[in-house]
């Protein structure tokens, strides 16, 4: 470390910071990008949704880039060690929150569904929700994360939005899957697995928001304690 | 003094080289600039802690004597990675040795320092509780931009501050065993201790474990700091009455008192029973040897 970082006065932490933000964006974006592809899964309109996904492909890689160069700056010095874990942590499940909703699109991808079980699940009540509160975690993680510019009772303050979205998600999840499974006579065999695998990969968003609270929640506890 | 550095090592460098903020030799600087400035500054408070304070003087041969023992029983512990306080053994081995050159020794002021030694660890740990309410008041209150920045600006003064201390009242008490050799330049003494111990910690002073760190408490940055800077306040505090410390006494001291302060505590017990066995015992053995020694020889 030079001698001129000492003087630094959180330079080099606020740039780490404002990383962490531009990564959280690019994944909402992403998520955006997500909500828009299952809208045309809903309308059945196959090459539409195949374009969408490449949208969501291409943000995934934006992020996973962004991703890269935080871990670099962080890597250099940025933070006191206690914190540069955490923070490389965070990092880490962001990244996989924008993972988690790329490799869900992908699945209903791989295989063509029944265009009468496509319509009538992602254009239900129930998706629509489901995917919105996996949005919501992930825009109140955000919120989260911009709380650590101000105090440690703004963090923690927020933390239990993520947490009660993640809920509402799990809740969403399970009705969904309620519907699938009413459609088991409407369709294969391999569709109804592929799409309870989307649930789950779909899900994996909203838990690792709330996983990437808890390692806010812990750098709060450690660091501020 | 260069067995001091290699024993002491670990709790001046450990938090600063540990942090990633300095490397391992830029530490190392500011610690040489911290124990020098204790030296020269509030070193001299010390020079008669013990000829002039356990004894009204001392002759040569004893001083001489004292040292190589000194020497021995920390470059022995060193060895076996035990941190020990040069102020236990200092303090034992005088005593021993002055007894057997039939030097009278001050009682009053042995009982002073014992009785020191036996409130240290509360007193640190009081006062240390006392600024860790205060800081854990304020800093809730910050960013954890601003947070990370006084932890890294605490680290290097703090650092500093336990070095100046340890400079002050260790280094200094050195000088107070050297009085027989007055024809070298004090100046020159205080140089000299601090390069050795310096030497010390460069080429050994990683090798012996933070016992008073991870194994002994699970604390936070904030509360290892603010045991630091207790324990160091309470060091230079005696200095002033001429009494010898050791830094680990009242560092433990101060972590015991952060930790106090929280309703679940992780102390490992076995490390703080050892810790404070070894400065009863280190004191005994350094005494009853030095008697021993002298008396024989």
């Amino acid at each position: 470390m030079k001698i001129a970082d000492l003087f630094s006065f959180g330079r080099r932490e606020r740039e780490v910071l404002d990383y962490v933000d531009r990564h959280l964006e690019l994944v909402i974006r992403t998520i955006e990008s997500f909500d828009r592809f299952v809208k045309l899964v809903g309308q059945t309109k196959w090459e539409d949704a195949n374009s969408e996904y490449q949208t969501i492909d291409s943000l995934e890689t934006e992020a996973d880039n962004l991703h890269r160069e935080g871990n670099t700056k962080i890597a250099h010095g940025a933070f006191f060690g206690g914190i540069r874990e955490d923070i490389l942590n965070i990092m880490e499940k962001i990244d996989s929150i924008a993972d988690s909703a790329k490799d869900s699109a992908k699945v209903l991808l791989e295989k063509r569904l029944d265009d009468g079980v496509a319509s009538a699940l992602f254009n239900s009540a129930e998706m629509t929700n489901f995917v919105r509160s996996c949005m919501n975690t992930v825009i109140s993680l955000r919120e989260v994360v911009r709380a650590l510019h101000m105090n440690r009772k703004s963090v923690l303050s927020k933390v239990h939005t993520v947490e009660n979205f993640e809920e509402e998600a799990d809740e969403h999840k399970d009705a969904v899957r309620g519907m699938i499974s009413s459609m088991a006579l409407k369709t294969d065999a391999l569709s109804l697995v592929r799409l309870r695998e989307f649930t789950t990969l779909l899900d994996n968003v909203a838990d690792n928001a709330e996983d990437a609270t808890d390692v806010i929640l812990i750098l709060v506890a450690k660091g501020y304690s | 003094m260069f067995v001091f550095g290699w024993n002491n090592g670990p709790v001046l460098l450990g938090n600063l080289a540990g942090s990633g903020i300095l490397s391992y030799r830029r530490s190392l600087a500011l610690v040489a600039a911290g124990l020098l400035a204790g030296v020269f500054l509030e070193g001299p408070k010390m020079e008669r802690s013990l000829a002039g304070g356990i004894t009204s003087s001392t002759t040569q041969t004893v001083a001489i004597e004292v040292l190589i023992l000194s020497f021995t029983i920390m470059l022995l512990l060193s060895v076996l990675r035990i941190p020990v306080s040069l102020g236990n053994i200092l303090v034992g081995a005088y005593s021993g040795a002055s007894l057997a050159a039939q030097i009278p020794l001050n009682s009053p002021q042995i009982l002073l320092i014992l009785l020191s030694w036996l409130s240290v660890p509360a007193f640190s740990a009081l006062i240390t509780i006392l600024i860790y309410r205060i800081v854990s008041i304020v800093v809730p209150n910050w960013s954890l931009i601003t947070l990370d920045t006084v932890n890294r600006a605490a680290v290097l003064g703090i650092t500093f501050y336990v070095a100046f201390a340890m400079g002050a009242n260790n280094l200094g008490m050195v000088r107070s065993v050297l009085a027989p050799f007055q024809h070298a330049g004090i100046e020159v003494q205080a140089i000299l201790f601090s390069l050795a111990a310096l030497m010390g910690m460069l080429l050994f002073g990683r090798g012996i474990s933070g016992v008073i760190g991870d194994e002994l408490l699970a604390l936070s940055p904030v509360g290892v700091l603010t045991a630091m800077f207790g324990g160091a306040s309470v060091m230079l505090l005696l200095t002033q009455f001429r009494i010898p410390v050791s830094i680990t006494q009242a560092i433990v001291g101060g972590m015991v008192g952060v930790s106090l302060t929280r309703d679940v505590r992780v102390i490992n017990r076995r490390i703080l029973g050892e810790i404070l066995a070894s400065w009863i015992l280190v004191t005994g053995f350094a005494f009853v040897l030095a008697l021993a020694l002298f008396t024989a020889f």
